[in-house]
């Protein structure tokens, strides 16, 4: 199993994983705690009626993908805020129009159909180089927000209301985080697909928030769970593969293996909970 | 000459068809304890939320010492209703203070937020359970805590909803001890359904179910407590025939 690490391709997606798990870790934290959770969802499916859109024109598919990810989400918040719609609603709308829109567009290209589904699936062990760089540059960018905004972040999150009349930016916060989200969603789009991103944005923080009760703490164990889960998927598939024979793509190994890790979880803090009442 | 805390003129509010506040006038000055008392749906946090600039009144002016609440944000403390909170919430009890002290360009350090926090927290009695996730709370600890909350951000009126909805008749009593407290150095207002209970502490009352009665009176005598709780009756009287009231709301508690 350790002579996985010899591969270039295999150090790279270690490496990519780790960068990846911090990242969602602090998204993942903030969305859950603000019971957003299915945004990342929402956004990274947004995303995809740019990466046709670049088909179509012959633009980059990614800064497609990037602008489409930044509008819808700016589109949510300035909905949410001025129009009173309904967040859940809104993001469902945006989940299936920027589908529909990737397919449609898609089908509109010149030459051969692209493949989307690529992008839909990713693949931790083909991350191009510059695609590390980009995911630490946004783990640097978001440690330096929560560095700087860590309380007024959660006073909004905890309670929008009282925020605004204690004088926080409720409405730029809003907007902030929802960028913020968009931007994650897009790097990570490329460096593990779009059901992965949903995954790692949503199930290491709600496994920490099983435990954790403090947003820090939750974004700590939450990118460590997230590391984990990711590490260890890599090595398992690989030893199935190397040992067994046995090809489990590592992308839907690593969500299979965080959901098994939650439902554990869930069931002892739930018997945890249980004992200390009593 | 200053201008008042809270001045309301002709203050109508309707969700869709339904008004909730129909020209409103209410005038509060420096030292100025209310409770405002009422049927549920009689449009009382809605009055509130006007008064802290979270609802835009749909006719009628709002001004918090002179000015539009939206330029006044920060010398209102606000404790909501504590039973819309998320318990699972990852917080701890002093970071939840904490938030009172995020005002517009106070700039402090965090050891002095820190200390801020404590002190209100001190005040309520609670500087106990500062490291406590706010999950592990009872209702009355709660409540005292979002108090703490408003207070650490050293506000000029303090505004409160329903403080002492579902706590028992102990923790309610504690919690209008210290308000009455708090009421020699700052402006209140609060509301509550619970008439027997506010009637014996505040300074002067209020009845809102659409429309305000409120008679100026610094004492709080047993007319007003009589008009108080005829009110609803009132209402009918005057014309809002399908706004039969829970008479019970009156006369049971307390």
């Amino acid at each position: 199993m350790i002579g996985a690490m010899e591969y270039e391709f295999f150090q790279r997606a270690i490496v990519a994983g780790l960068l990846a798990a911090l990242a969602s870790g602090i998204i993942g934290t903030y969305v859950m705690a603000r019971r957003i959770v299915s945004i990342s969802g929402g956004l990274a499916h947004a995303a995809f009626g740019g990466i046709g859109l670049g088909y179509l024109l012959g633009f980059p598919p990614m800064a497609g993908a990037l602008g489409f990810g930044l509008l819808s989400a700016i589109g949510i918040g300035v909905a949410e805020l001025r129009l009173r719609q309904g967040l859940d609603t809104l993001i469902a709308m945006v989940w299936a129009v920027g589908m529909a829109l990737g397919i449609v567009f898609a089908s509109l290209a010149p030459g051969a159909t692209p493949d989307l589904l690529s992008y839909l699936f990713g693949n931790i062990l083909f991350v191009p180089p510059a695609y590390l760089w980009y995911t630490g540059g946004l783990d640097v960018l978001l440690l330096v927000v929560v560095a700087f905004l860590y309380r007024p972040l959660q006073a909004v999150a905890f309670d929008e209301e009282f925020s605004w009349v204690a004088g926080v930016p409720v409405a730029a916060l809003f907007l902030l985080i929802l960028g913020l989200t968009a931007l994650t969603v897009v790097v990570l789009i490329r460096v593990v697909g779009v059901i992965l991103v949903i995954a790692l944005l949503t199930i290491p923080a709600a496994i920490a928030r099983h435990w954790a009760h403090g947003l820090v703490r939750m974004m700590v164990m939450a990118t460590a769970i997230g590391a984990v889960c990711i590490t260890s998927g890599l090595f398992s598939s690989y030893a199935l593969s190397a040992g067994a024979d046995v090809n489990v793509p590592t992308g839907p190994f690593i969500i299979l293996l965080s959901a098994g890790l939650y439902g554990v979880s869930a069931f002892a803090h739930r018997f945890v909970g249980r004992r200390s009442r009593t | 000459m200053s201008s008042p805390p809270i001045l309301l003129r002709g203050v109508s509010y309707r969700y869709g068809e339904t008004p909730a506040l129909e020209s409103v006038d209410l005038r509060l000055d420096e030292g100025d304890y209310l409770g405002i008392i009422g049927p549920n749906a009689g449009g009382k946090t809605t009055l509130l939320k006007i008064v802290l600039g979270l609802l835009l009144p749909d006719s009628g002016t709002v001004e918090v010492f002179g000015r539009p609440p939206s330029e006044s944000r920060g010398v209102i403390g606000y404790v909501p209703q504590y039973a819309r909170f998320d318990a699972g919430f990852p917080i701890d009890v002093v970071d939840t203070v904490r938030m009172g002290r995020l005002g517009t360009g106070r700039k402090e350090s965090a050891r002095a937020a820190r200390e801020a926090a404590m002190r209100a927290l001190t005040s309520v009695d609670l500087a106990g359970l500062a490291g406590e996730p706010i999950g592990r709370l009872s209702g009355g600890q709660l409540q005292r805590v979002l108090i703490a909350r408003a207070l650490a951000s050293e506000p000029r009126i303090l505004l409160l909803d329903e403080p002492t909805a579902s706590v028992d008749t102990r923790v309610g009593r504690s919690v209008y001890e210290l308000l009455e407290g708090l009421s020699e150095r700052m402006t209140i207002v609060l509301v509550s359904h619970d008439i027997g209970v506010i009637s014996r502490h505040v300074k002067t009352i209020a009845c809102l179910n659409v429309r305000l009665h409120y008679h100026h009176s610094r004492e709080l005598t047993p007319e007003m407590v009589e008009a108080a709780y005829g009110c609803p009756v009132d209402l009918v009287a005057h014309g809002h025939p399908h706004r039969v009231l829970p008479a019970h709301d009156a006369g049971g508690s307390g």
